[in-house]
């Protein structure tokens, strides 16, 4: 259960930072309506999964509410379709790259502990999953400071350059590391 | 739902199976999602030409970079269950052992069956493809407990396999109702045993004091009444004797809510009562009225107990035309055997039964383990039809009291000798 509101705040930190700067209307603002509700979801599948919820009055309710579909939103994956919202999301804000940084690193975050939440093993995947987190790290910090270092010109090129200079520096510093 | 009872099961018929598990891989959960993610992150980063959504890729990419160990097809798994043969209510203790997941992390998962209940507390192992489950077999019957979900996973769980298996059967024989009280509910036999008879015997109840006879033996001079009397006077002691007890449980319809149903009940009582009067040196014999009848003639000792436990898992609630229940099998009945049964009294075909017993001078004692709820509220109709329901069980008790039958009630949660000590011998007849 503890395993399960870790996820869920994560999840609502991954939602509160990729809606910044606030917009709410247009696209981002349907976006946003997407990845909140995706995100309770998933809570919530989760939630009525787990063999201590499940046979509580509230689990009864919602269980009696969504029918027989629990199982079949389960594996549509709510969580999946809010880390790619939330991409999305964050493509449209045209924020700063060290927040984009941050956000992915927030996101990645989320899904491990979703991913730990699913596990029916006691926290044995969490030295691996953090081990994951933190050669993440430097990698994402690569990814980020490409985009931050100025280029020589201006126009498609210099952009198409600039990406492939990141994925060249994320998989030789992949390729590198003890993993 | 999940228990903590602190009874396990002594180690009864140790039941063992290894089997060799083929393992269907698949990619999980989490490698889909970090697909998903960094397919976005890649596919954005080209659209938008902004290289910081490269950023989200980086997990999976990381994660593709460690796919490296060969995945093994099979696995070996041997279970080893510390009881075959339990009580209701007992723990068994389920060994699980994994060979051959070359360093892969290995987990295993108890899903109980219906009527079978895992236990907390549980899941260590000296190993880590070694693991100690526990449950706990809340219904008799001959059972699966469950299955065994072996959970296998790679490194960084991108690929992971359930599989799934059964483990070996578990009898599991109805718990025997608490039942002290052995008294002697009929004519006792000819042979001896540990219920004082009214006639003179060799016995270590006393009966009274008489005049010494030639023969007698000197210890048995009683000195105070000699001093008193004038003449020789010895104690004289009742005889002991064992009696013939034939249960009878009526499981031709079986009710109420699960686990506590009136054929729960009956074989609860039944086993309680015989577990009783088999400590006492009677003979106890069996007839169950069932989809099939059955019945063994009255025996002694242990044996005998376990032929009655697993001669009740037969037991198939229902009626069959073929077989003529209202003349119990004369061979299961000796004469002179005191009949006790365990019904819910639902069926007037029983009542013939015990008509006929009766006109064979049994005695016979009813116990009622019927428990049935059926509230206060509802509709007018309702509330007549359960006052019908009413007066035609105390007509039917009424029918009994004529024939000279006493009913008692009991419902399987007060100990079965308080309403069974009420009954007394009295001239081969039982009266309340």
């Amino acid at each position: 259960m503890r395993r399960i509101a870790v996820a869920a705040l994560l999840g609502a930190a991954s939602t509160a930072w990729s809606a910044l700067p606030l917009t709410g209307t247009g696209a981002p603002g349907v976006l946003l309506v997407v990845v909140a509700g995706a995100c309770v979801l998933a809570g919530v599948v989760r939630l009525l999964a787990h063999p201590a919820a499940s046979r509580s009055r509230f689990s009864m309710a919602f269980s009696a509410v969504l029918g027989t579909s629990g199982p079949t939103l389960r594996r549509a994956g709510p969580e999946s379709v809010a880390a790619v919202s939330m991409v999305a999301l964050e493509a449209l804000h045209h924020s700063r790259p060290w927040h984009t940084g941050l956000m992915a690193l927030v996101l990645v975050s989320y899904l491990l502990a979703v991913h730990e939440a699913e596990s029916p093993v006691p926290a044995a995947l969490w030295r691996q999953d953090a081990r994951l987190l933190v050669v993440s790290v430097p990698l994402v910090v690569v990814a980020t400071g490409v985009a931050m270092v100025p280029t020589a010109g201006s126009g498609a090129t210099s952009e198409w350059l600039e990406i492939i200079a990141a994925l060249a520096a994320i998989s030789a510093g992949a390729l590198a590391l003890p993993v | 739902m999940l228990a903590s009872p602190p009874r396990p099961a002594p180690l009864v018929g140790v039941a063992a199976a290894s089997i060799e598990l083929h393992l269907a891989w698949g990619v999980s959960a989490h490698a889909r999602r970090l697909f998903y993610l960094a397919l976005a992150g890649l596919g954005l980063a080209v659209v938008t030409r902004r290289a910081e959504l490269v950023a989200f890729a980086v997990p999976a990419l990381v994660l593709l970079g460690a796919w490296r160990a060969p995945r093994p097809p099979t696995v070996r798994t041997s279970f080893r269950l510390s009881a075959s043969r339990v009580y209701e209510g007992e723990q068994v203790v389920v060994e699980v052992t994994v060979e051959g997941n070359n360093d892969h992390g290995v987990e295993v998962l108890l899903h109980p069956a219906e009527g079978v209940q895992a236990v907390r507390g549980e899941g260590g192992g000296t190993s880590p493809g070694h693991r100690v489950l526990a449950f706990q077999v809340d219904q008799w019957g001959r059972r699966s407990p469950g299955a065994v979900e072996v959970v296998m996973w790679d490194r960084y769980r991108m690929f992971e396999c359930h599989s799934f298996t059964s483990l070996p059967k578990v009898v599991c024989y109805p718990r025997p109702a608490p039942h002290r009280s052995a008294l002697a509910l009929g004519r006792l036999a000819s042979r001896s045993g540990d219920h004082a008879a009214r006639s003179p015997g060799e016995g270590v109840e006393f009966v009274g004091v008489r005049q010494y006879a030639p023969g007698d033996r000197h210890r048995s001079i009683n000195w105070a009444a000699t001093t008193r009397r004038g003449r020789l006077q010895v104690n004289t002691f009742a005889a002991e004797r064992s009696q013939d007890i034939v249960l009878i449980v009526d499981a031709i319809s079986d009710v109420g809510r699960r686990g506590s149903t009136s054929l729960d009940n009956a074989l609860r009582g039944a086993l309680g009562v015989a577990r009783t009067y088999l400590g006492a040196r009677d003979r106890v014999g069996l007839v169950l009225f069932s989809k099939r009848l059955l019945w063994l003639p009255p025996g002694m000792g242990n044996r005998q107990f376990f032929r009655l436990t697993e001669a009740m898992l037969e037991v198939v609630p229902g009626w069959s035309s073929d077989d003529d229940i209202r003349r119990a099998p004369r061979a299961a009945l000796p004469p002179g055997a005191s009949v006790i049964v365990f019904s819910p009294l639902l069926d007037t075909k029983l009542v013939e039964t015990l008509r006929d017993l009766r006109q064979r001078s049994f005695s016979v004692v009813v116990v009622d383990v019927l428990e049935v709820d059926l509230g206060r509220g509802g509709s007018r109709l309702d509330r007549l039809a359960r006052r019908i329901w009413h007066m035609e069980r105390q007509a039917l008790m009424f029918s009994l009291g004529e024939l000279g039958i006493p009913v008692v009630a009991w419902h399987g949660e007060e100990p079965l000798a308080l309403p069974a000590q009420r009954h007394e011998r009295h001239g081969g007849r039982s009266r309340v």
